[in-house]
């Protein structure tokens, strides 16, 4: 039995694609943002968002 | 990644090496002294696989040819997720290189061409050169930590998308700020082009100002030239109109009256006065435009002489008061003064008592013949009734008296006779009264008459003074020395003999005259000079009437040229404010660019610290075991920098705190855990991979301890490559492939080429 494998890690690196990444990110980030004190730019949250997917599906969907 | 076979032909050292049915499980050693072979057996398998060797640049691969061969050949084959490919790869000197992948039991390749291969490659195995290099391939150099910013971390950990669309953001960033840079060159460019077009605010206000100012010279100077033109032709006729009224001033005589020297004077004082207004237009010395000209002298010395009769005047006007108040024109009380009274009052008095004395005089006449009657009445009556009272005449009286009287008796006969007496001398009276009312009247007429003369002779001399300017100035002079005043005749002889004598004496007069008409002669030259003047006076205002309109030509040009600019100022500002646009567009992109780029790199950093987290992991299990439990706990930070748990410390330290041999068995360790990212970021089964020369700076045991827990670091980590110069235990290998310096050709397994 291998050492990782004996020793039990549980905590096993798992790739996804970029997409998947960006999007749980964004979620996270859009809550974040919208809780703050200070004022947040839906829109132009909105639209970095918009360009960062368009380029990513433009590039395949991730790695 | 299992590899199974290698077959290669002229290939570095080896004019043949062969490595036949390697066992795809364990360690494989690889041995030999200096300049053995040693690497060129691991660089051979990465040409197979990449095409390309670390140690030989891209583009001199050529060198990987064999010394003094023409091209090469390499065979390799491997097991990847079950399946198993098959690579051939050929160089020649010429640099040409072709490339086949075969599926294992196809005799056609599935792909040609080493870019395909390099593809196929990574379609199969899921690493690239890079990656080969940083996480596989531990080459024989100093080890050192990945870099975090690798490709190789990158594409390990999923960012590699995320990293590229983060570069295309920042090229994005990059292009927009040139843009704006090169919109601000272009703004400034337009600038500079306002600049030099711009127009100060005040330069069309000037313009319109001066072009103002020539409208209204122009207007002005032709003005003056009608003026001129109007002087010219006044002056023309002006002379003439001089030499008339001159000529007849110059002809006139002594029975001139005073009033018609002074209008001839005044008149030709007028026509020089004409003459000189219309010079005023132009500049001469033309004497006929100055007052000190001979002609303007004369006339002035003339009116002087005529002038200088005012104190005769004066003496005149006195004299004429009194003899005003003589003649009572003045309301002044003579009494109050104690002067003689007016000479009409003392007619009219003189008269009203002449008629107040023959009225008497004609009342007492009256009384006169009224006493007479009576008397003779009253004696007839006595007479009758006294001595013949019976006549007829006798009866009437009686019937008058009776009647005047009621009853009238002898008796009372002689009160007629006293009647009669009375009557008569009152008759007598009255005769006398008569007489002396007579005589004075007489008297009164013969006062009224010497009255009447004197106010005659009064009247003669008041009417001379009043008619003395208009009656000839010969007989005025005449008529005052007849006045007999010492006050006038002792001015006026004083002014006959001196500045009067042209107005009394002919011969002074013909003097004067004589000189007025060369004067007036003279005019004509005169003028033919004047008119020259004028016509150049025209010419010079003519000039600047062209001049100006010429100037205003010019002006009219500028405010178009003006304009024009204006409109261009105004086109380039237009085009500054679309650029400005642009620019704010180009910012606001910006914004949302560097925005979009703070969650990509917020996003890899969440990737990264998650990947780096695990590889701590990795890492600090594989540690005790490599270093025999002197170390257990390992950090690895975001940039991968390596900090290591001492329990002699009792701290974390920097990787520089350690020995060289315990530096290169951690970093062993991190590359090891890299290995294991990698195998499970591609979800390769199985793996191999090579170390060369791992263990440079290791002990005896640190050597036997690593070799033992190689093995067992991961299960997926089956097939281990270790090179090194000699081992002392070759015990935990699979296989042992030893070099030498001499031998041309390895072969290890049955060579079936």
């Amino acid at each position: 039995m291998s050492i990782l494998s004996w020793l039990g890690v549980k905590q096993r690196f798992m790739r996804r694609s970029a997409l998947d990444e960006f999007k749980e990110f964004i979620k996270e980030e859009k809550t974040r943002k919208s809780s703050a004190d200070h004022e947040f730019n839906e829109e132009q949250f909105d639209k970095a968002v918009e360009l960062v997917l368009r380029r990513l599906e433009k590039r395949g969907h991730g790695s | 990644m299992i590899i199974q076979n290698v077959r290669a032909q002229n290939v570095l050292k080896y004019a043949h090496l062969v490595l036949n049915d390697l066992p795809d499980k364990g360690l494989i050693a690889i041995s030999g002294r200096n300049e053995s072979g040693k690497t060129a057996v691991v660089e051979t398998i990465c040409f197979a696989l990449f095409g390309r060797t670390f140690s030989v640049p891209e583009d001199r691969l050529q060198k990987i040819i064999r010394w003094n061969e023409t091209s090469c050949q390499v065979e390799l084959q491997f097991i990847s997720n079950e399946q198993v490919y098959r690579i051939e790869r050929s160089l020649d000197y010429k640099g040409t290189h072709a490339a086949q992948m075969f599926k294992d039991g196809e005799d056609e390749p599935f792909v040609t061409g080493p870019h395909s291969v390099e593809e196929a490659v990574y379609e199969a195995c899921g690493f690239d050169f890079q990656q080969y290099l940083d996480a596989l391939y531990l080459a024989q150099r100093e080890i050192s930590t990945p870099h975090s910013q690798s490709d190789t971390i990158k594409a390990i950990a999923g960012a590699t998308d995320l990293e590229e669309v983060l570069k295309d953001l920042e090229n994005d960033v990059e292009s927009e700020r040139d843009r704006i840079a090169d919109i601000g060159i272009e703004v400034e460019g337009l600038l500079k082009q306002i600049d030099k077009l711009d127009i100060s605010e005040h330069t069309l206000e000037s313009i319109e100002q001066e072009r103002r100012a020539c409208n209204d010279r122009i207007r002005e100077t032709e003005a003056a030239v009608v003026q001129l033109d109007k002087a010219a032709d006044d002056i023309q006729a002006g002379c003439p109109k001089v030499q008339q009224v001159g000529k007849a001033l110059a002809t006139t005589g002594l029975d001139t009256s005073l009033k018609r020297w002074g209008e001839m004077i005044d008149a030709l004082d007028e026509q020089m006065n004409v003459m000189r207004d219309s010079c005023s237009q132009i500049e001469t010395d033309s004497d006929l435009c100055t007052e000190h000209s001979d002609l303007s002298l004369f006339i002035k010395e003339l009116g002087d002489r005529l002038d200088a009769f005012e104190d005769v005047q004066d003496r005149m006007d006195s004299y004429r008061v009194q003899l005003a108040t003589l003649l009572g024109e003045t309301s002044v009380d003579n009494s109050e003064l104690n002067t003689e009274k007016p000479l009409p009052v003392q007619h009219r008095e003189i008269s009203r008592c002449i008629s107040s004395n023959r009225l008497k005089n004609a009342g007492a006449q009256l009384l006169i013949l009224a006493s007479v009657v009576l008397a003779l009445f009253s004696l007839l009556g006595w007479w009758q009734l006294g001595f013949n009272a019976d006549s007829h005449t006798a009866t009437w009286y009686t019937g008058i008296l009776t009647d005047a009287f009621g009853s009238w008796s002898e008796k009372r006969n002689h009160l007629l006779q006293m009647a009669a007496i009375g009557f008569g001398v009152f008759a007598a009276i009255m005769i006398f009264i008569s007489m002396t009312l007579s005589r004075r009247i007489r008297l009164l007429k013969q006062q009224e008459s010497r009255l009447q003369d004197r106010l005659d002779d009064i009247r003669a001399r008041a009417k001379l003074i009043d008619e003395a300017d208009e009656i000839p100035f010969n007989q005025l002079v005449e008529g005052l020395e007849k006045l007999n005043n010492e006050g006038i005749s002792q001015l006026l002889k004083t002014y006959t003999q001196g500045m009067g004598q042209p107005f009394v004496n002919q011969l002074s007069l013909a003097t004067e005259q004589d000189k007025l008409l060369d004067m007036l002669n003279a005019c004509m030259n005169s003028v033919g000079d004047l008119r020259e003047s004028i016509a150049t006076e025209i010419g010079r205002h003519q000039r600047i009437i062209e001049e100006s309109g010429e100037r205003i030509e010019e002006l009219n040009h500028e405010k178009d040229e003006l304009r024009q600019r204006e409109l261009e100022i105004q086109q380039l500002r237009d085009q500054v404010d679309t650029l400005a646009t642009q620019t704010s567009r180009h910012e606001e992109h910006i914004e949302t660019l560097q925005l979009a780029m703070y969650l990509l790199q917020e996003t890899c950093r969440n990737i990264y610290s998650r990947f780096n987290q695990v590889l701590s992991k990795y890492t600090g299990k594989v540690m005790p075991k490599l270093t025999d439990n002197r170390y257990k706990q390992m950090q690895i930070g975001d940039d991968l920098g390596v900090r290591v748990f001492s329990q002699e410390k009792n701290d974390f330290g920097e990787l520089e705190e350690f020995s060289s041999g315990t530096q290169r068995q951690m970093l062993l360790a991190v590359r090891l855990a890299m290995s294991k990212a990698l195998i499970e970021a591609v979800e390769q089964s199985r793996q191999f991979i090579i170390l060369d020369e791992p263990f440079a700076f290791f002990d005896r045991e640190r050597i036997r301890a690593s070799l033992a827990a190689l093995p067992k670091v991961d299960k997926h980590l089956d097939q281990i490559w270790i090179i090194t110069q000699e081992f002392e235990d070759l015990s935990p290998f699979s296989l042992h492939i030893e070099c030498s310096r001499e031998n041309e050709e390895l072969i290890v397994g049955q060579y079936t080429g």
